[in-house]
């Protein structure tokens, strides 16, 4: 009896969702059949079946969330029986439930979308008090709590030896930390005065809705989260379950944003050189079927720039700042559920008809979700183009762990001087870089951007 | 919607399915002629006649076996045990051969057999005839074991028994036959490894199946008048396979779980539902999942003490103060 797991499309993968069933449980089906439409974080594929049979049992349901390896379907081979599930109908369910358990991460769906260094933090905080609370004099492991006393303590970053117990032998009890935070007195680990009231306003939403609380980061970070409103509910408003992608991108962007200290450099490029010679090379294209856009010029440029500047061509790791020789560049591709970012490979080395041609392919199949792991995956920095819109100028949040990302506006015309003080028309077309402090300083940042004007306004340098 | 008693409901299970399906037999002591010692098969024998309504000789071993043998070759019978305290005698049968054969036969022989009876206490028939055998049938892989306390789920739950393609354990609330409630005509099958939520509530989460449901449910009333106190009582009726997810969720919501049973605190069906509990639910406990059971000692006959024996309200109530911290010892 095979069972259909959840497969593992990346390092990073730890759970999917089951999107769309394409076969009914009774079907039968060949190997290599497409069975079922999944969605990790980043892509959306299909699940093909790898034994022919009958799809005897369809364990997950549409919607589910199921980890890396759970099971979501039975194929029965001729003469076989299908298992019985104990524990529940809903045996798609129970089996996550029962992954949930035994897996090292704890029982808490939202142990399942932490990363990893979280579940580090996680496991080596088996005293309950956990770095944040001993830095701050807390003595949460030494008080008598309830388990839910010391979730809400995590999550509010309460200090629990301030808070008396109304329990047996003293043990605090959930009304107990529920009276603190709403008397807005109630004692945090970072001694911040203000913030207990905060706190105490944004309560009652967050124990409704624990799982959005990511609460190692918050005591990692210091970082309160913010007090969310109540949803209005009212005719008109309409309330929206963000998409996986959508969730991925807000923690990443989030986490970008925090952890990252970005600086910013912008550089107004005249673009007329490139355009001409875009237009030359198009002409001369066109038998091929092949078009250049301003982007793969920019793309060009921005890889070939890199090479004297290596450390905005680098990965921030646990071991330090790992500079790479090779360009592989990410582009961002807007798509209807969020975005993605496929890579081109040693984007310095390639030409521009390679580019341009990788560029369109990547950019389909990204709109298909048709992307296999390894080509968005691993790139060493990004671009983000949103000159077709038509917006002059933006900035863009680095995409983590790489150093810097660089924004594309469009293309406006506009009045400038010639070498004899006349005004003439101007194609411009502004560039902004987003860096990493922590990896390179603005000199870094303003040369790099400088070479890439030079090389935008001397395009023959692209196709020598 | 009809009202019918507990033993309406289940006689009419029984009548459907033995009306759509000529294998579906009765067997037991006294099921015939007499019309069943609780009166359940009243007039069945006039329906189906002797070949389908089995007389056995008082040889529980004997008959439990001759109906494993007949659901392995194509039957489908529904035993009665005129007691539960009886298959005591035929637990060799049930254990050894009902649960194993398709296990031992790798599948290609099916068991489809219901055994049927009254379970637990609380008519003063003393030790011997006084035991809840949920948690025992309940631990065998091989078997599964329910135990409806409504009309509705009786009738419900015979249904699915009866199509069910392995042994079923079904356990009735022998102290409730003659109890009225809601029970839709035709096809009202109940599936297996569902709880049912027979009360909403957001402050406690009182756990129990068969008859001692209907104490949670007066300990709710009692609870919501004298301490507003919102409790929602889950009744588990299917004990094999066990309904964990709506135990988990509710207890998220509530983050208190009282367990109650009639059988005896050890190695019983409200410990397994304290560590399913605190295993998937451990951190939204605001206190130890309590246990409220029948006392330590083989049934006693003399009301008052049967009375103290078992779970009753007070008891029930007090284990929830105890949970929501009202009473602090």
């Amino acid at each position: 009896m095979p069972e259909v797991i959840m497969p593992k499309m990346g390092d990073a993968m730890e759970e999917g969702t089951l999107l769309k069933w394409l076969k009914s449980e009774g079907d039968q089906v060949e190997e290599g059949d497409a069975i079922a439409e999944i969605e990790t974080d980043k892509a959306s594929m299909e699940i093909e079946a790898e034994d022919s049979g009958t799809l005897a049992q369809l364990i997950a349901s549409e919607g589910d969330d199921i980890p890396v390896g759970g099971a979501i379907a039975f194929i029965q081979g001729e003469g076989e029986e299908v298992p019985e599930r104990d524990g529940s109908e809903s045996g798609g369910q129970a089996e996550q439930e029962e992954a949930e358990a035994s897996g090292d991460e704890g029982g808490d769906a939202q142990a399942q979308t932490a990363t990893e260094t979280e579940e580090e933090s996680e496991a080596g905080e088996e005293a309950p008090s956990g770095d944040g609370a001993q830095a701050a004099g807390g003595t949460n492991g030494q008080v008598r709590a309830s388990p839910i006393v010391r979730r809400l303590a995590r999550e509010n970053s309460l200090d629990l030896s301030r808070i008396e117990g109304s329990g047996p032998q003293g043990r605090i009890v959930e009304r107990d930390v529920r009276a603190a935070l709403e008397s807005g007195e109630a004692p945090t680990t970072d001694g911040q005065d203000g913030q207990a009231e905060q706190q105490a306003d944004g309560q009652a939403q967050e124990v409704e809705a624990p799982e959005e609380v990511q609460p190692e980061q918050a005591e990692q970070q210091g970082f309160q989260p913010a007090k969310l409103p109540e949803p209005a509910q009212t005719p008109g408003t309409q309330l929206m379950e963000p998409t996986r992608m959508q969730r991925v991108i807000g923690e990443r962007m989030t986490e970008a944003k925090q952890h990252i200290p970005h600086f910013y450099a912008t550089v107004e490029v005249k673009m007329d050189a490139t355009m001409a010679l875009r237009k030359q090379l198009n002409e001369q294209l066109e038998e091929e079927g092949l078009k250049l856009s301003v982007n793969d010029f920019v793309m060009k440029a921005c890889a070939v720039s890199l090479r004297n500047y290596p450390n905005l061509n680098a990965i921030y790791t646990s071991k330090g700042i790992e500079l790479h020789e090779t360009v592989d560049m990410a582009m961002a591709v807007a798509l209807d559920a969020g975005l993605i970012t496929p890579v081109i490979k040693d984007c310095a080395s390639k030409g521009l008809a390679s580019i341009s041609r990788e560029s369109k392919d990547l950019a389909q199949r990204a709109r298909d979700g048709d992307l296999t792991p390894d080509e968005y995956q691993g790139a060493t920095f990004t671009l983000s183009n949103m000159g077709m819109f038509g917006v002059e100028s933006f900035t863009a949040i680095i995409n983590p762990p790489q150093a810097a990302i660089v924004a594309v506006s469009g293309i406006v015309k506009r009045p400038s001087y010639d070498e004899d003080g006349e005004v003439v028309p101007a194609s411009m077309m502004k560039l902004t870089l987003s860096a990493d402090h922590r990896i390179a300083n603005g000199r870094d940042g303003a040369l790099y951007m400088a070479e890439v004007k030079r090389t935008l306004e001397t395009p023959m340098l692209l196709v020598v | 919607m009809p009202e019918k008693t507990y033993r309406e409901a289940l006689r009419e299970a029984m009548v459907q399915e033995m009306e759509n399906d000529e294998s579906v037999l009765l067997m037991g002591e006294d099921i015939g002629v007499y019309g069943g010692t609780h009166l359940i098969t009243d007039g069945l024998l006039d329906m189906f006649g002797p070949r389908r309504v089995v007389d056995t000789p008082i040889s529980e071993g004997g008959f439990t076996g001759a109906a494993v043998g007949m659901a392995m070759t194509g039957l489908k019978p529904i035993v009665e045990m005129m007691t539960w305290n009886f298959s005591f005698l035929a637990a060799d049968q049930i254990i050894q051969n009902a649960a194993k054969v398709r296990y031992f036969s790798g599948g290609q022989v099916e068991v489809p057999l219901v055994i049927r009876g009254p379970n637990g206490g609380g008519v003063q028939l003393s030790a011997q005839h006084t035991h809840s055998l949920e948690n025992m049938y309940g631990h065998f892989p091989g078997l599964k074991v329910v135990s409806p306390v409504t009309p509705n789920d009786v009738k419900g739950m015979m249904l699915t028994a009866i199509r069910d393609p392995n042994p079923v354990i079904f356990l009735e609330a022998g102290a409730l036959y003659g109890t009225k409630g809601e029970v839709p005509e035709g096809d009202n099958a109940v599936p297996f490894g569902k709880a049912r939520v027979a009360r909403e509530g957001d402050d406690v989460t009182l756990v129990s199946y068969g008859r001692q449901v209907n104490l949670c449910m007066r300990v709710a009333d009692k609870l919501e008048e004298e301490d507003d106190v919102s409790a929602e009582v889950i009744d588990v009726r299917s004990i094999r396979p066990l309904d964990e997810e709506t135990l988990v969720e509710s207890v998220k919501k509530t983050h208190r779980a009282v367990a109650v049973q009639e059988q005896w605190r050890y190695f019983g069906v409200a410990s397994e539902v304290a560590a399913i509990i605190q295993d998937k639910a451990f951190d939204y406990l605001d206190a130890p999942v309590e246990r409220v059971s029948g006392a330590e000692t083989p049934a006693p006959f003399a009301r008052n003490l049967e009375l103290a024996a078992f779970p009753n309200e007070d008891m029930v109530a007090d284990a929830a103060r105890r949970v929501l911290y009202e009473k602090v010892v």
